[in-house]
């Protein structure tokens, strides 16, 4: 009796540990919507990060290319490839592309895009080498640490009110 | 332990596993980053937009700065600048993004079919209600039995209601405006006295001493933002106003007071009436006395003093109020309503007209002069005349009768032998329910409009959101109908244009200059930048009021027809020599200096500088 009781608890709290951290399957394992290369547009073709993440200078969030962004350039270019014609067919039909995320701080960091980079750093300090990648992928920790070494070394303000309101 | 069914050891594995089996699964899950299909212009993901309007919530009409992120108002305070609000809102006008947001309200209109109401697109939903309206038009055009029942619209909502109601019906009285929550017993004292229906408008930072019959005029009771402020803003001084409250209990404005008289549910009015004995008693010798006073004296009945006030009290209270001048008496608040409220308010108007507080702390005359809830008589009518079968047609605006009223009102009885009714709302309330047609209005943040809550106040009403259903404003609504009717002496089309016309034509009687939609146009940037002769023409027209220039299409040469215009401002191209410009001129240069002499180009290059360097 108590020791189907136990087999019973023990599978129940199983269920609940693997329930309780988040389902599904891992970022990198998502694959983006369409093969967007950051390397093609950022190195190959020099677009500046702030053409597609426009507002990355005037606020807290970087913000995405909106829709309309991508189809300016691709009414005109690159018609022929399916992907691009993806984009098309879904900006006609009125939906943006959904993409994944892949950097993120947690909700009781509060960053902000607009003071980092009116500090005066580079974009590739936090997110790497963006031109160079294919894809884009997280390549800094993004952890409290990694911010403490920065502002340390930069001299700015390492009070806890800062970043966490 | 083992009594319990759980070992130590096994609890000890079972935290183990656990741990792993949480450890093993993926550390976060893919969030999905959806973007804008065509950005908004004025907007930046991430920062507040804020938008002037009004509150809808009460009567007050308190101006509000709506907070909007991404599109979405998350969040509505007073506009500082605003004469009612002064910055500040009370809790039911934050409450109204509840009511925004509220899953119960409707997504679009509804029809009846039969025994329900069914979804239907507004096409549809138009053409019924017009073909309806249609078959009861008598030959004249016009329909006897319509009415329709509004919240008080002081504005161009009002207008368009009174214009549809006086094109359609036969009579103007045919429009009945029912606020349950208005202070009827205070319009019905001031007119029996001074022969106007209107509240007062009060002035509590020069009252210096408050008394208050129930009135929660902190929370609640007419304009409570504006006299929570006026009252607070001397509630500190050594010389502070004393507040009495009489009342059966203690709401917030209560719980404020230096004195309670406490007295049972109806006990006000034989407090109110001792008061007045007391001021208006010759052995008192209160100062300043109207002549009427020994009149007054004459009318009053005698009331014998509720249980639990002494009348060494009320003397104390005469007292007081006779040397703190100006007081202020406020009442009957929503406690003490009831057959003796009209009784109630005459006395406290009587008691301030004694105590010369009429145009000192309670200002009369500043009504609004845009719209009157109907007295209860004729609410009564048109119920009395539905339930005979008299009413063919009736337009419901944001009320709702059977939901509001007491069951001894009889409203479902009336509403059932309408045989055409129209509501037109934000929720499918209990009268909505009974409807033919249900046509559901844009919230107030999502619509345009005017407001007059008080003579010499206009409020603008903005939307700050773009609508989130598929709803339409019921002035509009309004206006199609009486187009689609042709209905004689209804020209206007579109609401926000009447409505502009009509604040324009209010704000030029208020002496304020609100008449052209680009007032003023400062040039500074290049001169090609504007089209030159089209600016001197605007500006000899008036389409533009004044121009303040610095820089001229094909300098040195300024066009004569601009030098002859008393409303332009010219200078030289001489805009930058201000200290704060110069200035930062400055240190951008030295910006650019450092930042070339390090190698990294310069900060703010023209076409001509040679960065990036050619050729390496």
């Amino acid at each position: 009796m108590a020791d189907r009781r136990q087999r019973a608890t023990c599978i129940a709290l199983l269920a609940c540990a693997a329930g309780c951290s988040r389902a599904g399957a891992s970022a990198a394992e998502a694959p983006p919507p369409v093969a967007f290369s950051h390397k093609l547009h950022a190195a190959d073709n020099e677009i500046g990060c702030g053409v597609c993440h426009p507002y990355a200078r005037h606020s807290p969030n970087a913000g995405l290319a909106p829709a309309s962004t991508c189809v300016g350039c691709h009414k005109f270019v690159a018609k022929d490839k399916p992907d691009i014609q993806k984009l098309l067919a879904e900006f006609a039909a009125g939906r943006p592309l959904t993409w994944t995320r892949n950097h993120r701080v947690p909700d009781h960091v509060f960053f902000s895009h607009e003071r980092h980079l009116a500090k005066g750093l580079d974009c590739k300090a936090c997110h790497g080498d963006v031109a160079e990648m294919q894809l884009d992928r997280q390549v800094q920790p993004l952890e409290m640490g990694a911010c403490m070494d920065c502002h340390r070394e930069k001299q700015a303000s390492t009070d806890c009110l800062t970043c966490h309101k | 332990m083992s009594d319990a069914g759980i070992t130590r050891r096994f609890f000890l594995k079972i935290v183990g596993a656990t741990s792993v089996a949480a450890s093993c699964s993926p550390s976060h899950a893919p969030e999905k980053l959806v973007p804008l299909l065509n950005p908004p212009e004025n907007m930046v993901p991430g920062k507040p937009l804020f938008y002037r309007t009004v509150c809808r919530a009460c009567d007050a009409g308190c101006g509000v700065t709506a907070r909007s992120r991404e599109g979405r108002v998350v969040k509505l305070e007073g506009n500082p600048e605003d004469p009612i609000s002064g910055g500040a809102l009370c809790a039911r006008g934050q409450g109204e993004l509840q009511e925004l947001y509220s899953p119960s309200r409707l997504r679009g209109p509804l029809v009846r079919r039969g025994a329900t109401l069914a979804g239907a697109p507004w096409s549809e939903a138009l053409q019924g209600v017009q073909d309806a309206l249609s078959k009861l038009r008598g030959p004249d055009g016009r329909i006897a039995g319509l009415r329709m029942l509004s919240r008080w619209e002081p504005g161009s909502a009002g207008a368009v209601q009174k214009a549809f109601v006086a094109a359609l019906g036969t009579s103007p009285a045919q429009r009945v405006v029912f606020e349950p929550r208005d202070l009827s017993a205070l319009r019905a004292a001031n007119a029996a006295l001074f022969g106007a229906p209107e509240l007062p408008v009060l002035d509590l930072a020069r009252a210096r001493a408050v008394v208050s019959f129930g009135a929660d005029f902190l929370e609640t009771w007419l304009s409570p933002v504006e006299q929570a402020r006026a009252f607070m803003a001397t509630r500190s001084h050594p010389d502070r106003p004393r507040l009495t409250w009489v009342g059966p209990r203690l709401p917030m404005s209560g719980a404020n007071a230096d004195t309670w008289l406490r007295v049972r549910p109806g006990g006000e009015l034989p407090v109110a009436i001792a008061l007045l004995r007391f001021l208006l008693d010759p052995a008192n010798r209160v100062a300043q006395l109207p002549p009427e006073a020994a009149a007054i004296r004459a009318a009053l009945p005698r009331l014998a003093l509720p249980e639990g006030v002494s009348s060494q009290q009320i003397a104390r209270l005469g007292r007081e109020l006779d040397a703190r001048r100006p007081s202020a008496l406020l009442g009957p608040g929503a406690v003490s309503t009831g057959p003796a409220a009209n009784a109630l308010a005459v006395a406290i108007q009587l008691a301030n007209h004694v105590l010369g507080n009429l145009g000192r702390t309670v200002l009369l005359g500043l009504g609004s002069e845009e719209d009157a809830p109907s007295p209860e008589s004729e609410l009564r009518a048109l119920l009395d005349e539905a339930r005979r079968g008299e009413v063919k047609v009736l337009l419901v605006h944001r009320r709702d009768p059977l939901g509001e009223l007491p069951a001894s009102a009889r409203v479902e009885e009336a509403l059932r032998r309408i045989p055409l009714i129209v509501a037109f709302g934000e929720q499918l309330d209990a009268t909505a329910r009974l409807a033919h047609f249900v046509l559901p209005d844009h919230h107030a943040l999502e619509s345009f409009g005017d407001l007059q809550p008080r003579r010499g106040v206009l409020q603008l009403q903005q939307p700050a959101l773009t609508p989130l259903w598929d709803t339409k404003a019921a002035p509009q609504v309004l206006l199609d109908l009486a187009a689609a009717l042709a209905l004689p002496g209804i020209a206007d089309k579109d609401f926000h244009e009447l409505s502009k016309t009509r604040w324009q034509a209010a704000a030029k009687q208020l002496g304020a200059t609100l008449d052209t939609p680009q007032a003023q146009r400062n040039l500074i940037a290049r001169g090609s930048v504007a089209d030159e002769a089209a600016l001197v023409q605007a500006l000899q027209a008036g389409t533009i009021l004044a121009a303040g220039l610095d820089v001229y299409a094909d300098e040195p040469r300024v066009p004569p027809a601009l030098l002859e215009l008393d409303n332009a401002v010219l200078i030289p191209h001489a805009g930058s020599g201000t200290q704060h410009t110069r200035a930062i001129m400055g240190r951008l240069l030295v910006d650019n200096l450092v930042s070339w002499f390090d190698g990294r180009g310069p900060v703010t290059p023209v076409a001509e500088t040679p960065w990036p360097p050619k050729g390496e």
